[in-house]
């Protein structure tokens, strides 16, 4: 058993794949047209092109997921995270291309953490391993 | 008795005021005096001040303090490990400083809302001060 796929939690296709391409740096993996405007849209890390897929899935209007993706948003809660090697790095570039934190770069001990706004109704992480 | 008149100045201080939230919650983590958000609001500083106080229910900076200590709250839920680090991100020259605003707003230290678990801190984030 193997995980190849993750998904976000997205509105609108074309906001999201250009956030998380233009402004996250994924690359487009698969845009499948599925009918009557549906797509199958994943990206993936550059790094790791045949690693596992994020699925943008324009499930946010799902009564049950956009209460949950409130909740999450009130609450400050992250919807998913994703590894970095410098998140002060990321931080600076990301902040430089107008993105909103709801939490700097902050030191958890074996991780350093900030989470951001990913203009599609979700707050994601992004963490690295710290050296121990 | 409202007039339309007066529901169009409430809505346009309305807009004014919510304009001056979005920028307050986008610009957090950086210095934000009076006279900025006054400026962003379009009004003078007391005008500013009243309109605020009138649509939020606290002043602005108590808004910005509160948000602020908010913001330190999810960190420390979600594991920060240095409270000065913290305190200073939120705006506090010390520890001692921001445990006592912390503690004014939460009913608890920082460090004891560290140990609380994640469900118990987030109602405690949610509910503001415990009762």
């Amino acid at each position: 058993m193997k995980i190849k796929l993750t998904s976000v939690s997205i509105d609108d296709y074309d906001k999201a794949l250009k956030f998380y391409t233009e402004i996250l740096g994924f690359v487009k993996k698969h845009d499948i047209p599925l009918g009557e405007g549906a797509r199958w849209i994943t990206v993936v890390s550059p790094e790791e092109p045949n690693g596992t897929e994020l699925l943008l899935e324009p499930n946010a209007s799902y009564p049950a997921m956009k209460a949950l993706k409130e909740s999450l948003i009130k609450d400050g809660m992250p919807f998913t995270a994703f590894q970095v090697n410098d998140v002060q790095e990321e931080y600076e570039r990301m902040k430089e291309l107008g993105v909103e934190f709801t939490m700097e770069p902050t030191n958890m001990g074996t991780t350093s953490a900030a989470v951001f706004n990913d203009t599609c109704g979700n707050l994601i992480q992004i963490y690295q391993i710290n050296n121990v | 008795m409202l007039h339309t008149g007066d529901t169009q100045v409430l809505e346009y201080h309305t807009d004014c005021i919510e304009d001056v939230m979005r920028y307050i919650r986008e610009h957090i983590a950086e210095p934000l005096d009076r006279e900025r958000l006054a400026d962003i609001a379009g009004f003078s500083v007391p005008h500013f001040h009243r309109i605020f106080t009138a649509h939020v229910g606290e002043s602005a900076i108590s808004y910005v303090r509160r948000l602020r200590l908010e913001r330190a709250g999810r960190k420390l839920r979600m594991g920060a490990v240095d409270i000065t680090e913290v305190a200073l991100a939120a705006g506090y020259d010390s520890h001692a400083a921001f445990s006592k605003a912390f503690k004014q707003l939460f009913g608890l230290s920082p460090s004891e809302f560290r140990q609380l678990g994640c469900w118990a801190a987030t109602e405690l984030l949610r509910k503001g001060k415990q009762s």
